[in-house]
């Protein structure tokens, strides 16, 4: 598999503290990227580093199989990113700021404003941008990264600020590039919706540290909901839970806990089946998923 | 090099520093205009421009064009706008000449429509040739260019300092003010850029 991103080693060191350490991603061609983590949990600064605004203390970037040293032309002429709450000229409107970064570039297409624009519902816009909301600014720093048609789009927090029916189009907007268009996206979000309806792969992200990496389905079967049972004797329990209550999904934590995974049972009926074969329940809870929000 | 200059004075469109740059560029003619038109002097073109000039440096184009320049150097750090152009990429280097140069051109600019307005004189009776104009138009120029070298300490103070924008106006107006006093005082006046500047000006004024 053809790899768009790699790091390798990634840190960021502030003193004596890390926001970011030692971290590993690896972002496939064709393929979204999605980067959780909490607020606060180093997918900003990772993604700074990525785009050459922040050096990193140890680790080294890889881009289009090019070691990132300083940001070529060559290699960001191809990628496109929102970083960050977007930030513009607000003295000037939409078109004149998203013109300005077309004509620094000076490789974009001349009706690549007017299009990139009218993908985001912002093309009939006259007022200046200091006017704007922040959906309306989101939604324009999303034009700006995407105006140049870049192989690889890079998106911090894209759905920051929208109502949801804007975030339902940057949504489909963003399956719709990767699945037609063959772009590459990194997306980072606290939210696991977002990442769970967009995302091919995930990386989640906790004190600068990336604690694992998984396909959505993996995350899917990880974050499920589950019910806990804290019982007297796990070795006893389970044959119970397999033979009188047909549960067959679910996993053992220690030697008196265990995650049932299936929610459709009577808690009652469970209870009153282990209590009535000798087992000692001391606990019996359904359990949120842990990503639900971040934040 | 050229796109980003231009870009540079696209971004000044509209902007609130522009047009305080433009009105700043009627104040001197304005209350020259009006404090002789009840008592025409009957001035020449030379002595009228010349009388117009001196506050100009020494006390309103230092705070005007150190103000303005900030402007132009500050507003990627206070807007947030620099990761922008960054991931363009636009080399540092080459957007900070970009930005001189814009700078420099807005500084010719006002100075040469600064003595444009002198032409209101027309009002108390000053007449000019074309001769004097051109003059007083090379006189101005180099005003002009000289001030653009004075207001660079501010830049320098405003990109190091990396604080926000009142900063600048703060440094431009004790600049200007310094400088004036220290007019008085001549060892201290050959320190002081502005103050050198009009001295360098008082060597070539209209021959």
């Amino acid at each position: 598999m053809d790899t768009v991103l790699q790091t390798v080693g990634l840190t960021k060191k502030y003193g004596a503290q890390f926001a970011v350490h030692g971290l590993n991603l690896n972002v496939d061609r064709g393929k979204i990227y999605g980067l959780l983590g909490r607020n606060g949990a180093g997918k900003t600064t990772t993604i700074r580093m990525i785009t050459g605004l922040l050096q990193p203390t140890e680790g080294e970037v890889v881009l289009f199989g090019e070691k990132l040293k300083t940001p070529t032309k060559r290699v960001f002429g191809r990628i496109g990113a929102l970083i960050e709450s977007p930030a513009f000229y607000e003295n000037l409107t939409a078109k004149e700021n998203l013109k300005i970064i077309a004509d620094l570039r000076g490789t974009q297409a001349p009706d690549s404003v007017d299009h990139a624009l009218k993908l985001v519902n912002l093309d009939q816009e006259t007022k200046k941008v200091g006017q704007f909301s922040l959906g309306m600014k989101q939604r324009l720093g999303i034009a700006m990264a995407m105006m140049h048609n870049p192989e690889f789009l890079i998106l911090d927090e894209p759905t920051n600020g929208l109502d949801p029916i804007g975030i339902q189009q940057i949504r489909l907007m963003i399956r719709k590039l990767s699945a037609e268009s063959g772009v590459t996206i990194l997306i980072s979000s606290h939210i696991l919706s977002e990442v769970e309806q967009t995302a091919d792969k995930v990386g989640i992200i906790d004190h600068g540290i990336l604690q694992e990496e998984l396909t959505m389905d993996e995350l899917r079967h990880k974050n499920r909901h589950f019910l806990k049972l804290t019982l007297s004797d796990i070795s006893r329990a389970i044959p119970i839970l397999e033979k009188e209550l047909a549960i067959r999904d679910y996993e053992i934590l220690n030697d008196r806990e265990v995650k049932v995974y299936q929610l459709d049972m009577d808690l009652e009926r469970i209870n009153r089946v282990l209590v009535t074969g000798g087992i000692g329940v001391s606990e019996l809870s359904v359990k949120k998923a842990i990503w639900k929000s971040t934040s | 090099m050229v796109r980003m200059i231009l870009a540079e004075f696209k971004k000044l469109k509209g902007s609130s520093m522009l047009w305080i740059g433009i009105g700043s560029c009627f104040i001197l003619p304005v209350m020259a205009l009006g404090i002789n038109l009840s008592n025409p002097a009957g001035f020449t073109w030379a002595a009228y421009v010349q009388q117009n000039l001196w506050p100009q440096i020494i006390l309103l184009w230092p705070c005007i064009f150190g103000t303005f320049g900030s402007y132009i150097f500050c507003r990627e750090r206070i807007e947030n706008t620099y990761k922008n152009l960054l991931v363009i990429p636009v080399g540092r280097i080459r957007l900070t000449v970009a930005k001189m140069l814009v700078m420099f051109a807005s500084i010719m600019a006002m100075a040469v429509f600064t003595y444009l307005l002198n032409l209101s004189g027309a009002l108390l009776g000053v007449a000019v040739t074309s001769a004097e104009f051109i003059e007083g138009l090379r006189v101005y120029a180099l005003a002009g260019l000289l001030m653009f070298v004075c207001t660079l300490p501010i830049m320098l103070v405003s990109i190091l300092a990396r604080k926000g924008f009142l900063l600048s106006i703060c440094v431009s107006i004790l600049y200007a003010l310094g400088s004036f006093l220290a007019s008085w005082v001549s060892p201290l006046a050959s320190l002081l850029p502005i103050d050198v500047a009009w001295r360098i000006m008082d060597l070539h004024q209209f021959k």
